[in-house]
Formats: C-alpha cells, structure tokens, sequence
C-alpha cells in the first residue's frame, strides 16, 4: 500500500486536473482553482524542510569546523535574523524586511544577472572553437545573422539582410516549432507514464 | 477562506451549474481535447502491445546517456566528484518530473564507484523527492553508508543558488557536470563554470532558449524530446520504449497532417483544420 496509495492521488489528481482543465461543469465548481491553492499549501509545507536542510549542512560545516566554516556563521546568521524581522515586521512596503529586499537582494541579484553578459562572451568563444558539427553550425548561422545585423551586410550584398530575415523566419522558426512540438510530446507522454504509474522514480524508495 | 467554507462554496457551484453546463467542453479546447484523448489513445495502446510481448522497436543512441557513466568513470579515476543539477523549477515542471530517472541513474554509479555526488537543490519540494531517490540509490547500491546527507541539499534560489554552485564549483572542483531539468539565464553561468574547472558536461534541457548554450557548452547535449526518452532509454523496459514509439507514431502523423494541410492551404487558400482548432 506504501507504493499504491501515492500513485493512487497521482493518478486520480492528475485526471482531475485534465477535466478541470476541459470540462465546463469542472470550470464552474472552480476545481482548478482549488487545485492551485492545494498545491501552494501543500509546497508551502516542504519549504521548512528546506529550511532544516539549509541549517543541518552548514551547522556540520560549523561543527566540523570544515573549510570557511565562518562563513557558514554568517550565512546562517543572515537567514535567522531576515526571517525574525519577516516573521515581526511582515513583507510589506517600509518594514526592515522590505528594506533589506531593496537594498541588499535586488542589487545583489542584477550584479550577478549583469554577469551573464561576460559568460556569454566566453561562451561564444568556446563556440567559436567549432568543437562539432552541430557548433560549427551554429556559429556559421549566428556569424551570417550578426553580420546581417550591422551595415557591413548592406555594403557586401542588399541580399545579405533578406537572407538572414529569410533564415530566421522560416528554417529556424520551424526547427523551433519542431523541438517545441516534440518537447511537448516528450512531456505528455512523461506525463502519461506518471498518470498511469509506469514512471515511478519520483516517489523514490516507495516505488519498491 | 476555510476548508469548510470551501466546500460550501464548491457545493453551491454545483447546485448553480445546470443540466446545460454539464459534461459541456470548454469553448475552444474541443480540438485540443481531441488531440489529447488521440495522443492518449496511441500511447495506451503501445503500452498494451509492450505488455503483451510485441517486439518494440529499439530507441536510437542517445550519447549523451551513454556519456554518464564515461563521466563518471572519469571521476572515479581522478577522485573528484559528479555535480548534478535539476535545473531552477518546481516539483511539477515537466523536464524536472523527467530527470528523476536520470538522478536515480547516475546516483546507483557514484555509490558503485564510491564517486561523490555533489547535488544542491533550488527548490525545497524537488530537494526532498531528490534527496529519498539519492538515498534509495545508494541503498540499492548495498552502500547505504556511503550516502552523505550533506551532499544533498537545499541550496537557495535563484541567485543565491548560482553563487553557491560557482563557489562549489572552485572549491570541489568536479570532474563531470550533469545538468538535468529546466534551466533558464543560469544554464550559461552553470555551463561556464564547469568549463572553467575542466568538467565533462552533459546538459539537457526543453527549455529552448537555452539550447544554444547547452549546444555548444557542454560536451553532449539532449535536446527536448530526447531528455523525455532517456528514462525509457535507460530502463530498457519495453513498456516506457512503448510510450516513446507512441510518441513517434504520433508525431509522425502530426507531419503528415502538416504537409496535408500546407499542400491545401497553398492550393484552396483554406483548410478545415483551422475551423477545428478552434473549435
């Protein structure tokens, strides 16, 4: 029963989800909608285990006294103290939680995101290295697509920009609508398999 | 709004809802619904021709699978460890639903090789369901003292989770990078920073703007559909390669009906099919 019962909700929610999703009388009684707000209870509930598995690491860190344990101090630190004025001072607007948001997490965060820009230049060098086939490919459409993009195209041929509109319009839009097209075939049937319980994987040691 | 009060409401939904309302389709959704009971359709029966001992036609190679356990060995004889990563997403993401069989797989190699699994978390609900696979894994193995509870873990989102895998990265120096899931503007940092320290990368992800970076980052690439195929691929079990062929009978059909319905549209000007999408 450790095993039946978990596939037994998969299943039966899953095809809940599927009428609620198609048919007008499940639309009516609102059945999606209470599935949404399930499952946000429901995912609300695991975020302290994350919580417990965040403090268990780097307390080991701490008591192991393993390589830069003081910052394992501060990062707990950080997360206790954020989540007291959150747990006082509530999220909104004003409060020091909001502050802290403001001030410290969003700059933090576009730092990092701004970073992407100087990966990106190293990964066009790895790129541009033509490692295999497909790669070569790749750069050979994206040079033809960059080159069409600045006025040198107009000087060599008036063909040159209608080309790579050409070639974005039409072969790497449908290669982009076949991957989608088979992704979301891969996904359904992934779904499929869990529905009707032949993927287990995901209930790991209950699939047994 | 109370469980009580919820159910009262749901109650009166269903009092208000007319014999007209009932077992109607949505507006709209008539056509996709079809294409869904069909694809449906297709993939039971497969899966009842794979039961009942029909010879299965063999998935093709798939090098990026067949890549994990040279990855791993990889490691195994440089002592370093595996990093694995289920991309950003939540517990009921398609691609996140599908690595769960791949983390499975490459976790039973690491604890036959004594090799370290280094897998940090983004997501609390994919952290718990990875860590019970690692576990099992390392169980099924015969070396559940091998597991290491805190190579699995939850991490942090978003931001907080790329700096921590960049500092993992430097410190732990891994010999092979798997990444597995839905990735979105971290895939280049991820990809990038296995480049640096040396790593094998095999990367697979649905999530398409991210392909180019997968493409030519990483040393293999799984593409789409193909990250879906690969627990089939792996098991070698003949009724998940049964919902693979269906995926491919149905996708076949699906050019047909292209092609059908651009012939016809360049010759009539319109097609009953469009009526029907919409339907």
């Amino acid at each position: 029963m450790k095993k039946e019962i978990p596939l037994a909700i998969t299943g039966l929610s899953g095809l809940m989800v599927i009428v609620g999703e198609y048919l007008r009388f499940a639309q009516n009684l609102g059945w999606l909608t209470t599935f949404n707000t399930w499952f946000q209870v429901a995912t609300t509930v695991a975020f302290p285990i994350g919580l417990v598995s965040l403090t268990l690491v780097h307390g080991h860190n701490i008591q192991r006294k393993r390589a830069d344990w003081g910052l394992s101090i501060l990062m707990l630190a950080a997360t206790y103290v954020y989540l007291a004025f959150d747990l006082v001072s509530g999220p909104a607007n004003g409060t020091v939680m909001s502050w802290v948001y403001t001030a410290y997490i969003s700059p933090v965060a576009a730092t990092l995101y701004a970073m992407t820009s100087f990966l990106i230049t190293s990964a066009t060098f790895r790129t541009f290295r033509c490692r295999n086939r497909e790669a070569t490919l790749l750069v050979v459409a994206a040079l033809f697509i960059v080159v069409a993009q600045s006025p040198l195209a107009g000087l060599i041929s008036h063909y040159w920009g209608a080309t790579a509109t050409w070639i974005i319009n039409y072969p790497s839009n449908a290669a982009f609508r076949a991957i989608t097209l088979g992704a979301y075939l891969g996904a359904f049937a992934t779904a499929i398999r869990i529905l009707l319980g032949i993927e287990r994987a995901h209930i790991g040691s209950l699939a047994k | 709004m109370s469980l009580s009060a919820s159910l009262q409401a749901w109650l009166a939904a269903g009092k208000g809802a007319t014999a007209a309302h009932l077992w109607l389709f949505q507006p709209g959704a008539t056509g996709s619904l079809v294409a869904v009971l069909l694809f449906g359709i297709v993939v039971y029966v497969m899966i009842q021709r794979a039961r009942a001992g029909a010879p299965m036609r063999q998935i093709h190679p798939l090098p990026g699978i067949d890549a994990i356990d040279e990855a791993i060995g990889r490691a195994t004889e440089m002592g370093r460890p595996v990093f694995y990563s289920s991309g950003d997403t939540g517990v009921t993401d398609p691609m996140t639903i599908a690595h769960y069989p791949i983390l499975a797989h490459v976790a039973r190699r690491c604890a036959r090789y004594d090799t370290r699994l280094l897998q940090p978390n983004e997501d609390p609900v994919v952290y718990t369901v990875n860590d019970s696979i690692v576990r099992e894994a390392y169980l099924e193995a015969g070396r559940p003292e091998a597991f290491n509870p805190d190579d699995v873990w939850f991490m942090n989102n978003s931001s907080g989770y790329i700096t921590g895998v960049w500092d993992l990265m430097q410190k732990q120096r891994p010999a092979a990078s798997i990444l597995y899931g839905d990735f979105y503007y971290d895939a280049i940092m991820l990809v990038e920073m296995g480049g640096l320290v040396g790593a094998v990368q095999i990367g697979a992800t649905a999530q398409i703007p991210e392909l180019p970076f997968f493409v030519a980052g990483c040393d293999y690439a799984l593409i789409a559909e193909e990250m879906y195929a690969a627990s089939a691929y792996i098991g070698h079990e003949p009724v998940l390669t049964g919902t693979v062929v269906a995926e491919d009978l149905y996708k076949f059909a699906m050019f047909v009906l292209i092609v059908v319905g651009a012939v016809w549209l360049s010759i009539v000007g319109s097609t009953p099919f469009s009526s029907f999408v919409h339907f």
